[in-house]
């Protein structure tokens, strides 16, 4: 047994001084994550500040009420939309040829009696205004109908609480007052964690477990090309097993892996402030799972995808949907709920939840722990399937390359 | 004289990949100082035989024992009495010569100055000590082949087993295998190879075993074989008959079984059986090697760890 290990610490170096000798893979190994979470978060650190991207609105008042008066006015007020009045012919071809993502529609008839809610003799309900939009530019359109909305509700109140002001009677007055405090809404952000930190924090999670899974595929591929050239077979009839082979593998790869990570997050430490704000033991933890499922997934695909070209496309296709469906991409309240509920089963979910809650979210060792656990079980789980896997494939091998 | 003991022993060998039987009956013994050569066409069973002896491959009837030992008995013990050079050049080309070495002598438990020594002793042995820093890839084809031996012969194993160790070599580079060879032979350690080559077969094997279809067709030395292929064979072979038609009798050889009856033999077999007998009858052995027994090669470079 102790012989085992050490032969399994002999591949670990071998691989270790395999990935050194390569100095320009290893500079890219390190910097090629570090990179892409600076720019994710770059990207969503604007968005996070509230600061939403101006985009051109059309803007059609057909109708002449004093209400459509008074929302104009306060259209005309915000920023986000940059309202361009024409008429209904030009919203319309607009909106169609994506000139415009949205064209907001006051109708003939909008606004017309709306003081007169209260009096039962109306004769019907009042007339809606209309977000006009193409199909793709939904999110546009929520955000316009949101505008949109907010302006006639506010003017709409602003009339009805200017009516009963002036109907003088005891206690209106106040009353009115309270009845205009409803409408304001007071946001607080619940926790204490800088907007920089959060937007880092989850940018160099995401990226860096995303480049985890790759380096773990390379590891995989360095496997098949030691079968490929007959490395194998000939460490094969050394005294260790293969299943000594693969563990050193394993080994070398969640070293390289923990290496990668520590870089990753001392930089984004110095230059973006992102610190351990949970428990630093549920933190190495933390490091420590996801560097074996690195490893462990990336032998699983090794040993599943035949040889080296048809493992790094089956690999690929894998590390991508893992990632964008593990949230590792995008937060992942952005995603639709069945996506999420999805989560559950995916490693990825389970390694991004609990780095994200060691680093930026402040958790406890316990979160850190139950995360770690159910990333260690998929691990082992990887590499049972991985050893199996590798043994069948070695065997088919064999029975193609070993009739002579 | 009494013979040394066999370092390599098969009995009964029955090999098989799934339900189908590639190797049946197999018994051959290799002494020290003996160089074994398996010919056969492709199919034949040479490589899997290959396979099962480095344990590669698990023997499903009767057994293969190196120095007295199965694999069963003593895994470990028994792979650091192998040293296997596989087919392909398998070493890393991102390491350098010494480097490899190193690695694949730790492999086999060496480590310190001991193995330092070794990976020197190799390097010289191979003839490459003055190019131990550089890798591979900048190696000729020859220098790349003698790597490839060098990486099995750290722990200086009792049984070296090549498959197919000059292909795609020239003859100058194949010729310096050859005097490698017949350097460990001479410390007495035991070969097996595999070729297709009948001139390296010729040159270099005490015994030659022609395997067909998993059977054991002929064995014994270049002579054995020539000498005692059916009168009928030869006759054909004399007349220069289509190889197809040869008739082959292997009854007389040691180590068969099952192979009374006479054979039909595939044209590609029949054609290597007739070189070799060609080749037989022009070729003037050379007086074989005296075996040192294994005790006084112990001070030798890579007698060491004996």
């Amino acid at each position: 047994m102790f012989n085992q290990l050490r032969l399994a610490w002999e591949v670990c170096r071998k691989d270790l001084r395999l990935f050194w000798v390569d100095r320009r893979g290893v500079l890219l190994c390190f910097t090629v994550p570090i990179i892409l979470a600076s720019l994710f978060g770059l990207i969503f650190r604007n968005t996070s500040k509230g600061e939403i991207e101006a985009f051109e609105a059309g803007l059609v008042v057909e109708s002449d009420s004093e209400l459509a008066q008074a929302v104009v006015a306060s259209l005309e007020e915000q920023s986000v939309l940059q309202l361009q009045r024409m008429d209904m012919e030009q919203a319309r071809q607009k909106v169609a040829t994506r000139e415009a993502p949205v064209a907001l529609i006051l109708p003939k008839e909008f606004g017309k009696g709306s003081t007169d809610i209260l009096d039962p003799k109306t004769p019907s309900a009042p007339v809606k205004p209309i977000v006009l939009h193409a199909s793709g530019n939904e999110m546009q359109a929520r955000l316009a109908e949101g505008i949109l909305a907010e302006a006639v509700a506010r003017r709409t109140a602003d009339r009805f609480l200017a009516t009963l002001r002036s109907m003088g009677l005891p206690g209106t007055q106040a009353m009115a007052d309270k009845f205009q405090d409803l409408g304001r809404v007071q946001r607080i952000c619940a926790s204490g964690t800088e907007r920089d930190q959060a937007v880092f924090g989850h940018s160099f999670c995401g990226m860096t477990l995303q480049y985890l899974l790759f380096l773990g595929m390379d590891c995989g591929l360095l496997l098949l090309r030691e079968r490929r050239l007959g490395i194998w077979r000939r460490l094969t009839t050394t005294p260790a097993f293969p299943a000594t082979l693969m563990a050193g593998r394993a080994l070398a790869t969640t070293l390289i892996a923990l290496a990668q990570l520590s870089v990753s997050f001392a930089f984004a430490w110095l230059i973006f402030g992102v610190t351990i704000s949970g428990s630093v033991l549920g933190f190495a933890i933390m490091a420590l799972s996801v560097s074996l499922l690195a490893a462990s997934t990336g032998l699983l695909v090794a040993s599943i995808g035949g040889n080296e070209s048809r493992a790094r496309s089956v690999a690929i296709l894998v590390i991508l949907a893992l990632s964008m469906l593990g949230g590792l991409w995008l937060p992942p309240f952005l995603m639709p709920s069945w996506l999420r509920s999805l989560g559950v089963l995916l490693p990825t979910s389970w390694a991004l939840a609990g780095l994200e809650a060691a680093t930026w979210q402040g958790g406890g060792f316990a979160t850190a722990l139950l995360n770690a656990g159910v990333v260690l079980l998929f691990s082992a789980g990887f590499l049972v399937l991985a050893v199996i896997g590798f043994q069948r494939a070695q065997s088919r091998a064999s029975l193609r390359g070993g009739m002579g | 004289m009494t013979q040394p003991a066999p370092i390599l022993s098969l009995e009964g060998v029955s090999l098989r990949w799934g339900t189908r039987w590639v190797v049946s009956g197999l018994n051959l013994q290799v002494h020290p100082g003996q160089i074994l050569g398996f010919l056969g066409p492709n199919g034949s069973g040479k490589s899997t035989t290959l396979a099962a002896i480095s344990s590669q491959k698990p023997v499903d009837e009767g057994s293969i024992r190196i120095g007295g030992i199965s694999y069963q008995d003593a895994p470990e013990l028994y792979r650091q009495r192998i040293g296997y050079v596989p087919q392909d050049l398998a070493y890393y080309e991102e390491l350098s010569a010494r480097d490899n070495l190193l690695f694949f002598g730790r492999m086999f438990g060496l480590h310190g100055r001991s193995l330092r020594e070794r990976v020197m002793d190799a390097l010289d042995f191979v003839q490459l000590l003055n190019q131990a820093d550089r890798k591979p890839n900048s190696f000729s084809g020859g220098m790349q082949r003698r790597l490839n031996l060098a990486c099995s012969l750290l722990h200086d194993p009792l049984l070296l087993l090549l498959d197919e160790p000059t292909v795609g070599l020239d003859v100058s580079s194949r010729e310096a295998i050859y005097d490698l060879l017949g350097q460990l032979r001479k410390r007495g350690r035991a070969i097996v190879l595999t070729t297709h080559l009948l001139e390296e077969a010729a040159t270099l094997c005490d015994q030659i075993a022609i395997l067909n279809q998993g059977k054991l067709m002929a064995h014994g030395s270049l002579e054995d074989v020539c000498t005692h292929l059916s009168p009928r064979g030869l006759g054909y072979f004399a007349a220069g008959a289509e190889p197809a038609s040869i008739p082959f009798t292997p009854r007389r050889f040691e180590g068969s079984q099952g192979a009374e009856e006479q054979q039909p033999v595939p044209n590609a077999l029949a054609r290597m059986i007739a070189n070799l007998a060609a080749q037989g009858a022009a070729h003037r052995k050379a007086p074989a090697p005296r075996v040192e027994p294994l005790e006084t090669t112990t001070g030798s470079t890579l007698g060491k760890a004996a």
